[in-house]
């Protein structure tokens, strides 16, 4: 299995709106994959058919060697282990603080003692830049970028292979946009993850995106590097790319 | 994935053991590793080799558990054999990164008992100082608006006047008639052994009409409405709409908070009266049914015996029951916070206090009418 994602024909449809038809695409293992698209064509719904929150009508999506759409439910939870999810807005707790956050998956799925836990938790806040003080804060006291880097510690909590990000760097300032993406790029070394994002960030795109699809009107109009989607001409493609030809900072 | 091999060769001789891994050092794997170097025997070892060279796979938990192997092995000295260059970086890295970190201490502080003591009541007063600002600002909006009348929301006290005490006139009516009849029945049963049964009346009428009419209302509303405005006020602040109308010159106090009020304020003593006659009507079913008293000498002894007094006392708790529970509500939902828990822990907070408050508010007002003779 070369794929670590590996998804065919994958049609949706919302009542009669189709939105997805026949949408297909891959990952390779240690890539980093965005998905990029106009507000509304499924973006966000494909990575929840991913991580197997919404049903596609038909189509095949194999993951880490699983059948998702076939799979058990005792498959599904064993799965559930083995990736993490970045919401966009965070979803953290609000009832827990960050250090219970980033531990209740470790706490739930382990047998490990609560010595070692808090060791691994202290890591993985200081792996996304985070101080063992702010362990103690609630969700409803920190700032949106700190938000963020909880949501990916706990993202990254049971040592996931692979990581989905929803529009990762929206609601950050530029600055702790970029420091968000060279976190990512160094965790994707660290801890040979491979990462599906969704985002709009054409910078985030450019500084980590090994590979992209493109999706537009329920199809993938272009998928390959960076330099693949911008020679691809469709008014979307131009639109969104236009910044990036005019302006190659 | 392989669970890891665990071989060890013990050399008593040289005080040494060597413990070979092979497989995949990974999250699911550390306590199994643990235990098994748990169950080893360290007599007379005072160094132990742990090999890595045969390992696969190793994530930043396993490199987390390699580098504070020493907490286990506390009596002997760790060396770490390995030859992929890697795991080698990783297990630096680690190392490097774990050296700045102080886990020893717990995350969660603790203190002593004095201290909590001392925080939780400089908390409590501190909640008492911004209760009496938000009464001190509600006041304050309260004759500003008593000065330009004009400017009172009149369709938002309609509306609220329907949500909160029109569609409650079923659930109180229900309540206080079940409630009349309870008391009549309990009652009737110790009037009987004396032949008091026309005493029924007297204690009926009293009790309604001066306690228990109010206090169902109150408590009932306090559920109903004072829940219903802490989970709506709060839910607004957590999505932000307060601070919306704020910026956009809508002053909260006109808009939320003084038209609920005057919406309970005012229509309270109707609820009452609701209460006071179906809890007397189910009295009067028992009266008939239980005691043989019937509708017209039931009503006769009634009008002989319970002045309008005893109705006013009761009726004038009403608007000083309202304003406790609807201020108390609205107070708590402006408190809340920006996350969810937060809506849970006030909409409980406003409750229970303004069923508290209403209770002690109930009790003052037995001690000014018990000193007044009325």
């Amino acid at each position: 299995m070369d794929y670590i994602v590996d998804i065919k024909d994958i049609v949706t449809k919302f009542g009669a709106t189709v939105v997805h038809d026949k949408i297909s695409l891959h990952v390779k293992s240690g890539e980093i994959y965005a998905i990029v698209g106009p507000s509304g064509c499924g973006k966000s719904t494909l990575l929840r058919e991913l991580v197997a929150l919404h049903k596609p009508v038909s189509g095949s999506i194999n993951i880490l060697g699983y059948n998702l759409l076939d799979a058990s439910y005792k498959q599904i939870q064993e799965l559930r282990k083995k990736w993490g999810f970045l919401f966009q807005n965070g979803a953290l707790f609000s009832s827990l603080s960050v250090y219970d956050n980033i531990a209740l998956p470790l706490i739930e799925y382990t047998d490990l003692s609560s010595k070692f836990i808090s060791k691994m938790v202290v890591y993985k806040l200081d792996l996304v830049g985070l101080k063992e003080s702010d362990g103690s804060l609630f969700p409803s006291e920190i700032s949106g970028g700190m938000v963020k880097k909880v949501a990916l510690a706990r993202a990254l909590a049971l040592e996931p292979r692979l990581l989905f990000l929803d529009e990762p760097t929206s609601g950050l300032d530029p600055i702790s946009a970029r420091e968000f993406d060279r976190l990512l790029l160094r965790l994707r070394e660290f801890l040979s993850l491979s990462v599906v994002m969704v985002s709009h960030d054409l910078h985030s795109i450019r500084l980590t995106a090994d590979r992209l699809a493109v999706i537009d009107d329920k199809h993938i109009v272009a998928q390959g590097s960076l330099d693949d989607i911008v020679n691809t001409h469709t008014p979307f493609i131009n639109a969104f790319f236009d910044a990036y030809n005019t302006n190659p900072s | 994935m392989a669970q890891p091999l665990l071989v060890s060769h013990k050399n008593t001789a040289s005080g040494k053991i060597e413990i070979d891994v092979s497989g995949n050092l990974t999250l699911n794997y550390i306590s199994s590793i643990k235990r098994y170097i748990g169950e080893l025997s360290f007599e007379g070892i005072d160094t132990v080799d742990i090999n890595l060279d045969n390992i696969d796979n190793m994530d930043s938990s396993g490199a987390i558990f390699i580098d504070s192997i020493s907490t286990q092995l506390k009596n002997q000295k760790i060396n770490i054999i390995c030859h992929q260059s890697e795991i080698i970086k990783n297990l630096a890295l680690i190392h490097a990164k774990m050296k700045n970190i102080n886990t020893c201490e717990s995350v969660a502080d603790k203190h002593s008992l004095l201290y909590n003591v001392g925080f939780q009541s400089v908390k409590a007063y501190k909640t008492f100082l911004s209760f009496l600002s938000f009464f001190g600002e509600l006041n304050y909006s309260f004759y500003l608006l008593l000065l330009h009348p004009s400017k009172i929301r009149y369709k938002e006290i309609i509306f609220e006047i329907n949500a909160n005490i029109i569609k409650a006139f079923g659930i109180i009516a229900v309540t206080s008639f079940l409630v009349g009849v309870v008391v009549a029945y309990q009652s009737s049963i110790q009037l009987a052994k004396y032949g008091a049964n026309i005493f029924i009346v007297d204690m009926l009428g009293l009790s309604i009409l001066r306690e228990l009419g109010p206090l169902i209302t109150a408590i009932i509303i306090a559920g109903r409405s004072g829940s219903f405005f802490t989970a709506q006020i709060g839910a607004m602040k957590v999505t932000l709409e307060i601070d919306a109308m704020q910026t956009m010159g809508f002053d909260s106090m006109r808009f939320l908070v003084i038209p609920r009020i005057v919406a309970l304020v005012l229509m309270m003593p109707v609820l009452i009266f609701i209460a006071d006659i179906s809890g007397l009507f189910g009295g009067m079913l028992v009266a008939k049914y239980q005691l043989g008293i019937s509708a017209s000498f039931f009503i006769g002894r009634f009008l002989e015996i319970i002045s309008v007094k005893q109705f006013l006392v009761g009726i004038i708790k009403g608007p000083f029951f309202a304003f406790l529970i609807a201020s108390i509500a609205i107070y708590h939902g402006l408190n809340v916070k920006n996350d969810t828990q937060s809506i849970g822990v006030n909409t409980t907070k406003s409750v229970v206090e303004s069923i508290f408050a209403i209770i002690v508010c109930d009790a003052v007002f037995s001690i000014i009418f018990t000193v007044l003779g009325i």
